[in-house]
Formats: structure tokens, sequence, C-alpha cells
């Protein structure tokens, strides 16, 4: 049997199949291009809801609202792996704090659902890097804060955030704050000696894959070498970057961030107890768009290190430089002057300042 | 191979709405004129492709499904009363087109066939739902459902 379609001149009904319908308005075109299908052989067998594959039965459940979900899960095994498959895929969630929540273990990951686009998981302190794998499956995660995951290493963590199935990394934003475990890798250690080349460059995973990178924060983690601090934070695009009580940077790797982050706004070195006038000299010239700084308890810095700054930040607006021993009001009020449009200057307790509390 | 098959003639415009179709046309070089060895849908019965081309020819003028899955929420009384009518169909032609539009990768027929389906689901106990599609309970053992039960309810409860 032959079924051909042909441009008909004028509309006419006709039944077709088990009920009639409209016939489609008649197309008026200069050429037709026709092509021939070929049908399986034999009568039609019975599908039935049995046979449906998962992958099929999941999409159903999926178009339901969670109370059907659940009914749905009911019915039989098979009905029950797919409502599962379907929770994960609830496209709503978007946005996930399970902050706080301490008796979570990696196995809360593996629910998560896959639309989201933010996730808090801050003081989770049993999550493992085991559970980090899991966090590959969040195609469309921006951000992500796991402040106070001790027990995160960072290598499943960085391969997880990395490879999202081929296209590029969107994660925007990534707190590692005070993650104490958190480690360098192992070729990252060499220190440049004289030549810039000296270094590997690290193979495989590493946050350097996070390329829509815009606000990291890795304060306290304290394993994390300067050299290998140097050789990670290149984000041209990063605007927040919080580097604070890390004992470890020096003006080596202050330096280095600068170039490879000349972008940022809001920076945060509090307790860099290393990092000196020398490193600011050169550092200060890479981030003309800084705007927050905050340098309190950096105890070598003096008050050229105040100047420089002031002659190369001209958009700071904020700057913290409390219990900085090195640097005193006068240098402080120099600071301002030369920087009008700065509207905070945290000074407690800078060096030469009235200690005196006032009951 | 393609004994007792049917051969049906299409607008290649209109078959084109299958992703399915059109990669095998665009693989195999095929342009819009000359070439007429049919293409073979073994998967598909004589009936059921019948109606595919049917609901095809009457989509032809939509337009394109958006390539990027949108994060809104999916609802299932958004059917176009045209397809009701057309999905006013025996289960196993249903699920027959519903398989169909997935194996010819037809995006709209796909999600229409999901969300009348879906919609057999909704607010529908499981006995319900055994009944509705004549499916078998095989979770072994009487205490299985209650266990169940109480697994959703846990993850309710997190």
């Amino acid at each position: 049997m032959h079924f051909r379609r042909r441009p008909k001149s004028s509309a006419f009904a006709t039944e077709i199949g088990l009920t009639s319908f409209p016939s489609p308005a008649p197309k008026r075109r200069d050429y037709i291009s026709q092509k021939a299908l070929r049908s399986g052989g034999g009568g039609g067998r019975d599908a039935m809801a049995e046979s449906l594959p998962l992958e099929m039965l999941t999409y159903i459940l999926s178009f339901l609202p969670l109370s059907d979900q659940k009914e749905a899960s009911l019915v039989s095994w098979a009905w029950y792996r797919a409502a599962q498959n379907a929770l994960q895929e609830q496209p709503g969630l978007t946005s996930l704090d399970l902050s706080g929540c301490s008796e979570l273990t990696d196995g809360a990951l593996l629910a998560v659902s896959r639309g989201l686009r933010r996730l808090s998981l801050g003081k989770l302190q049993r999550l493992t890097d085991a559970g980090c794998t899991a966090l590959g499956g969040l195609q469309e995660l921006q951000s992500l804060d796991m402040a106070e995951c001790c027990l995160v290493r960072g290598r499943e963590l960085a391969q997880a955030l990395g490879c999202m199935h081929g296209a590029p990394s969107q994660l925007a934003s990534l707190s590692l704050a005070h993650c104490s475990s958190l480690k360098s890798r192992p070729e990252l250690e060499h220190q440049a000696s004289g030549t810039k080349d000296a270094c590997p460059e690290p193979q495989g995973p590493s946050l350097l894959m996070l390329r829509a990178l815009q606000e990291l924060d890795l304060t306290a983690c304290s394993k994390l070498t300067d050299a290998s601090l140097a050789k990670v934070l290149q984000f041209p695009q990063l605007r927040q970057l919080s580097l604070s009580l890390l004992p470890e940077l020096t003006d080596n790797g202050l330096v280095a961030v600068a170039r490879g982050c000349p972008s940022l706004e809001h920076l945060a070195l509090s307790h860099c107890s290393r990092l000196s006038d020398k490193g600011w000299a050169q550092a200060a010239s890479s981030w003309p768009r800084l705007q927050h700084l905050n340098l309190s308890s950096c105890s070598q810095l003096i008050e050229q290190t105040l100047d420089a700054i002031g002659q190369a930040c001209r958009q700071l607006r904020v700057l913290d430089v409390a219990t900085c021993p090195g640097i005193n009001m006068a240098a402080v009020r120099r600071f301002q002057a030369q920087l009008p449009q700065v509207s905070c200057v945290q000074s407690r307790f800078v060096g030469g300042a009235d200690l005196t509390l006032t009951l | 191979m393609h004994s007792g098959g049917e051969i049906f003639e299409v607008d290649v415009e209109i078959v084109k709405q299958s992703v399915t179709i059109k990669t095998i046309l665009e693989d195999l070089g095929m342009n819009d004129e000359g070439d007429h060895d049919p293409v073979p849908l073994p998967n598909v019965n004589a009936a059921i492709l019948k109606k595919v081309i049917q609901w095809c020819t009457h989509h032809e003028d939509d337009p394109p499904p958006p390539k990027v899955y949108e994060n809104k929420e999916k609802r299932t009384d958004d059917i176009p009363v045209w397809d009701q009518e057309f999905l006013k169909v025996d289960q196993g032609t249903l699920f027959e087109l519903n398989l169909a539009a997935n194996y010819l990768d037809i995006k709209g027929l796909l999600d229409v066939t999901c969300k009348t389906v879906a919609n057999m689901v909704n607010r529908k106990t499981p006995e319900e739902i055994h009944k509705t599609f004549n499916l078998k309970n095989d979770f072994t053992g009487p205490g299985r459902e209650a266990q169940v039960q109480q697994e959703n309810q846990r993850c309710e409860e997190k």
C-alpha cells in the first residue's frame, strides 16, 4: 500500500484512524519533496506499562508533583526506582542550604537534586572526599559553599567540579573557608628558584579548571602552600578573594596572585603575617579595580605600604588595617587625604593608636 | 529483513520533526530530490507510524522546541486540545506512540504522550494505578510496602 500525499486544492474532512479530525489546511507550495519511510513488519505488539524502559517511566513521573511521585513509588519495584530518579530531577529546586546539618554524611550528596544552582554544605563535618564526587552531577551549579568541611582534602572535589561532562564549569562562587584538610598537589610544592618556568603546571584536576570563578574563599586553609597558591590562583575573572589566615602566603605568592587575578575588587588578607611592604610594592599596581581591602593583623605592613596602595588602587572604598602595629594614624590620615572617596577605614589598635578603653 | 513492512511517502519537512530521521537523512547525504530508497524504521509498526505521521503533519508549523532544557516547572495541564483528542486511544496504542516518539526523537510528541500517561497516574493511589495499568505489585512480603512508605516519609522530613 502506498500512502501518498498530494497538494489538495479544496478542503475536505476525512476519517483517519479511530476518530475523525479536521484535515490540515491545504498548503500551497511550488515544490514538495517526498521521502519514503518503511515501517517495521507484523501487527502491533501490546505495549504495556510493564514494559516501559526506566528512563521513560522516570521522565513520565517527573511531570508529576512530589505527592504523586510518592504514591507512584509504591506501585512496584520498577516504579519505585523510577520515582527515586524523578525525585533527583526536580527542576524547580535551584537553591539548597544544608549547612549546619552536621549528621549528614556523604550519602546526602547522592540524593541532591540535579538542577541545583546554589548549594551550601557549610559545617558538614562528616563530608569526605568520596562524597565530593557526587557533586560532579550538578551541571547547573553556580555557587558552592563548603566552609568548615574539615575532612575534605580537595582532589576529588576539583575533579568533580572541573569536569562537567565536557562543558566548561559554570561555577562562579566557591567557598572552602576553614577546610583545614585542603591540601596542595604535591607537584606544586617546588619553590620557584630564579627561573619562572621551574615549576611544573598542575596535571589533572585542579581549581584552575574553574574558569568562570568570580568568588573564592580560601580563608584558613592552612595546608595550602605558598607555591601552590601562586600556581593555582590564575583566574582572570575573579572578583572576590579571601586568603585570610594563611600564614604560608609570602610576598612571592602575593605578586603571583596579583598577576593571575587582575580583576579583583574585594580582597581579604588578614592575619597574613609574612606579607610585607616589598610584596605590596609590586602587587598593588596589578589591582586597579580593588574596592574592598582587608589587611588587618598583617604585622609586617608599614606606612609605605599604605602609600603604595593608595597610589595604585584609586577605586578603593573600604580599607581595614586594624591591629597592624607597623602602621600609625598619621599614615592612615595621609591615606584618607589621598583617596577622599574612601568611606570606611578600620584602624583599631594600629601602631600609636590610643589603646585606652573608655568605659 | 523488511518483510511485511509498509511504505509511507511523506513530505520531508514534516518528517524532519523526528531528529532520528533527520539525522539519518543528513548522515546518508540524502538530499530532497532524487533518492527514493525508503528509510527503514524497524522499531515502529505501520499503524503507529501512520499516527505519528498524522501528528507531525498537524504540528508541521510549530515553533521548534527549545534546545536547552528550561528550568521551569513541569506541568500536565497544557496539552493542546487537538493532541488530547488525538491521544484518546487505547492504552497499548498510547504506549506505542510514547515509545515511537522516543525512538524517533520527536520531543513534542514525546512530551504530550508522557503528560497524558502522567495524567492517568495523577492523584491515584497505588492500588488504583495497578488497576489502571494492569500492573503487578512485585514488592515481596506484606512488610515491604510499609517499609517503602516509611522511607518516603523520611525523605520528606529531611
